[in-house]
């Protein structure tokens, strides 16, 4: 086990950045999720990271050893000890179960000890005992999921790299394995870098989280850090959903379409202030707040997004509680709850 | 060098696959460069002549006439098996497919045998029909599985009856594999030799074989071998599209569940006649010949040692073309696969032109450029072992191919992860997962090879003898008799080829079966 330290790494396919100038520490045992759109050069990271690839500049060390940089000679993949999860697990077909968990171990292993190793990783990642003589084609998606962070646990690496583990299970298995996953590398203490477009995953998952667009890193923090405060309104619109307003700020206070809203930190002039659609309220009894006409109602039964026009022909849409809810066409009042982010308006140095 | 996804491409293995393409080519590029030294007014010359007219028209209208007959005979039988109550459906299946176990000069051999009036083009196109229609029928009965019934139910909800369904959903989307197996049997058709040498129906091939037999004429049987490969280019460039358009038409991941068959009521027992006939002509004709020569021909004697001796050369060379076919496969199959790039294609295609070049051509072709440029290597067994290995590796490199796509780089990806370097890789992981297909493929290779005639009759080394060559000198003797033992080893090497075709589901739709 060890940190990961990736200091100002830059890779290019042709005339593309596909990772550019990308800074990032993940600390020994932690678990960091890489979130962005697809293309944005995040698995082109992790296969940096792993040595599949090389970095044009900049460098990448596991503790204190380089295993990337100016004037180090890369280490190539087999001997950096990572621990790779490729999409859909990617488990060897023709192996089964147990000779896929200790494939990584040293012959001697495979032959002795690997029994114990292979038990003991089944119980890690929650999978019954007696799966070790299954075929990976008569595991479901998710049980192959987990057997293959078994196999890249069992040779104890040194940093663990997850590439969209999760994107091909549906919507009920996903969470449940991801759970497991998450327990299996606390329990180990490994340090981890997944990597998803999904803001869900990457949110309920990570000790941290490193948000990248177009090649760059654009924030890295804590979950909380990064939906409440996100470094800027694409990154605010891209990690849940968010209601971007013009704004005039006058120190702690701004004035906008959803009247005056109190700021996270004081600011003047033009700003862009961002809105949270769970800190819009919607009041229905009371005339109290900005005007509006209910044009869609989304129902999910825990909660519903209300998509409301403003007097002045603003869309806002706000999230509340599914068990009072307006319809559309129905005149509702809205204010603005806690506290808004500001930002400098886009085009202003 | 790189290829499209940024992945270094070894050198060696690029030069390795140049090699094998190079040798590939030799053929063609022998055609290609007698036509460009030849010129325009010589070849005009050997070309203009009422012989080569009557040989266009020959071949060009058997190859249509095959076609059309092999297309209507193929979907006929694979809609009755697949999709009706006709009673024992299995069995039928099987029946249909066994032509495809006897080689087509045997089967000319068989019905000739019986009857000196079976000749000429109504004879030819009696049994190369017979011989040839299973090449629409499987790609056929293949597809009609797969097609989702889910369309079809659809149609009849939309109002469109039984009959008009089939015509207006399924035969369109049958039409693929219908033209693809048809321009199969054109291809088929224009390499086949022995079958139409034996039907006294003279075409390109066995023309250019006499040619090449008698007089030695380089010159005229060159000429006549552009023409030939012109015509199977064209098939070939045809098929390629049909092959393309094929993807399309597969909707589905398979039916889920089959469809429901139609009731024959008052048609069964015609329709069930009509099967019959066909099995009594494609298959009880053959056996009845064979059986009859090896039973009662007053020349048949039991040659033990002669038998013995040809079964050993044929699988000698077998061994060692399947061999390096296979070797000569892997390079290609690597570039392509795991190396996409401009090179890794043309490297690809220029294997893929072999498909097209009937045995003939490369023998004569591999006869003038070994006397040209390497007389040492005429009339060894080396150079008809090439000459295999030009001939089938379309068929090992299809087959290797699906077996590497079942390894998929990622799987190599995880391994290194796992502190594995590139040679204990391919131990643990490549080879054993492509080791079945390694085997299949060699396996299909040398099946082919020990039913092989054409190039066989033209490259073997002096004092080789093959069962195919064996069964020429007898039956092009007219010593029926003494040829049926070494047709009924031919028959009996082409059944597990025939046996692996008969199975549908393909390496390529077993990848795509998800696990529940």
């Amino acid at each position: 086990m060890s940190s990961l330290s990736i200091t100002g790494v830059t890779k290019s396919f042709g005339a593309t950045r596909a990772v550019d100038d990308v800074t990032l520490d993940v600390p020994h045992g932690s678990f960091t999720t890489v979130l962005g759109p697809s293309g944005c050069g995040k698995t082109t990271l992790l296969r940096l990271i792993a040595g599949f690839l090389a970095p044009e500049s900049g460098s990448i060390a596991f503790g204190d050893t380089v295993v990337a940089g100016d004037r180090v000679r890369p280490v190539p993949p087999q001997d950096r000890r990572v621990g790779y999860v490729p999409q859909e697990g990617a488990l060897f077909p023709h192996l089964d179960v147990a000779a896929n968990i200790s494939f990584g171990l040293p012959r001697e292993a495979r032959a002795t000890r690997g029994d114990d190793r292979v038990a003991e990783m089944l119980e890690l990642v929650e999978l019954p005992a007696d799966f070790r003589h299954r075929r990976p084609d008569e595991l479901s998606g998710g049980q192959q999921q987990r057997v293959a962070l078994a196999r890249s646990l069992a040779p104890a690496p040194a940093v663990v790299l997850l590439d969209e583990p999760f994107s091909s299970l549906d919507a009920g298995l996903r969470d449940s394995t991801a759970r497991a996953v998450r327990r299996a590398l606390q329990a180990t203490n490994t340090t981890a870098l997944l990597v998803t477009h999904d803001q869900n995953e990457a949110l309920s998952l990570a000790d941290q989280v490193a948000v990248m667009r177009g090649g760059r890193l654009v924030q890295s923090a804590s979950p909380s850090e990064v939906y409440l405060s996100p470094s800027d309104p694409q990154v605010a619109e891209f990690v849940g959903r968010a209601v971007v307003l013009p704004g005039t700020a006058h120190g702690d206070r701004a004035a906008c379409a959803l009247g005056e809203v109190v700021l996270t930190s004081p600011a003047e002039g033009e700003v862009a202030l961002m809105v949270r659609p769970e800190q819009v309220f919607v009041d229905l009894a009371h005339a109290e707040g900005v005007r509006g006409t209910v044009q869609e109602v989304s129902y999910y039964g825990h909660d519903c997004a209300v998509q409301v026009r403003l007097g002045d022909g603003t869309p806002v849409q706000a999230r509340m509680a599914g068990v009072r809810h307006p319809v559309a066409g129905d005149t509702v009042h809205l204010r603005v709850t806690g506290l808004v982010r500001a930002y400098r308006p886009a085009g202003s140095p | 060098m790189h290829d499209t996804t940024g992945r270094h491409t070894p050198r060696l293995l690029l030069l390795a696959g140049a090699v094998v393409a190079l040798l590939a080519l030799v053929p063609l590029g022998y055609v290609a460069t007698y036509v460009v030294v030849i010129g325009p007014v010589d070849l005009w010359h050997l070309l203009a002549r009422p012989r080569i007219v009557e040989l266009l028209t020959n071949t060009v209208s058997l190859a249509l006439a095959c076609m059309a007959a092999t297309a209507a005979l193929g979907v006929a039988l694979a809609v009755l098996v697949e999709r009706t109550d006709l009673p024992g459906r299995r069995l039928w299946h099987g029946l249909l497919v066994a032509p495809l176990a006897v080689p087509a000069f045997v089967n000319g051999y068989a019905w000739v045998s019986l009857n000196r009036d079976v000749h000429g083009f109504s004879g030819a196109f009696v049994v190369v029909t017979l011989s040839y229609y299973p090449l629409v029928y499987l790609p056929v009965v293949a597809m009609l599985r797969r097609l989702d019934p889910a369309l079809e139910e659809s149609a009849w909800s939309l109002g469109h009856s039984r009959a008009r369904t089939f015509r207006t959903v399924v035969l369109p989307q049958l039409r693929p594999a219908l033209l693809g197996g048809a321009l199969l049997v054109g291809l088929h058709l224009l390499a086949e030799f022995g079958a139409l040498s034996l039907l006294r129906f003279p075409t390109f091939t066995t023309a250019i074989y006499d040619q090449y037999g008698s007089t030695f004429n380089g010159a005229a049987a060159t000429a006549m071998a552009g023409v030939l490969v012109l015509l199977c280019l064209v098939l070939l460039l045809a098929e390629l599209r049909m092959r393309g358009d094929r993807r399309y038409a597969r909707v589905g991941r398979g039916a889920a569940r089959a469809a429901v068959p139609v009731a024959l009521g008052r048609w069964r027992w015609p329709l069930l006649g009509a099967a019959t006939g066909i099995v009594v002509l494609a298959v009880g004709v053959p056996a009845f010949s064979l059986l009859r020569w090896l039973l009662v021909g007053t020349s048949t004697e039991f040659p033990m040692a002669q038998l013995t001796e040809a079964l050993v050369a044929t699988v000698t060379l077998a061994l060692a073309g399947a061999a390096l076919t296979t070797v000569a496969a892997i390079p290609v199959v690597w570039l392509a696969v795991r190396h996409r790039g401009w090179a890794s294609t043309v490297i690809e295609r220029s294997t893929y032109v072999a498909n097209a070049l009937p045995g003939i051509v490369v023998g004569l072709a591999l006869v003038v450029a070994s006397l040209r440029l390497a007389p040492a290597v005429y009339q060894t067994a080396a150079l008809l072992v090439v000459a295999y290995a030009i001939l089938f590796l379309p068929r090992a490199v299809v087959t290797v191919r699906a077996g590497l796509e079942q390894a998929p780089a990622v799987l190599d990806d995880v391994a290194h992860g796992l502190g594995l370097g590139p040679l204990a890789t391919a131990r643990r992981v490549t080879l054993p997962l492509i080791a079945p297909s390694l085997g299949a493929g060699a396996a299909l290779v040398f099946l082919a090879i020990s039913t092989e005639l054409t190039a066989t009759l033209m490259l073997s080394p002096i004092g080789t003898r093959t069962l195919a060559t064996e069964f020429w000198s007898a039956s092009s003797e007219l010593r029926y008799g003494a040829a049926a033992p070494y047709a009924l080893l031919l028959v009996l090497v082409s059944v597990p080829a025939t046996v692996l075709l008969m199975r549908t589901d393909t390496p390529a739709t077993q990848t795509e079966r998800v696990p529940a």
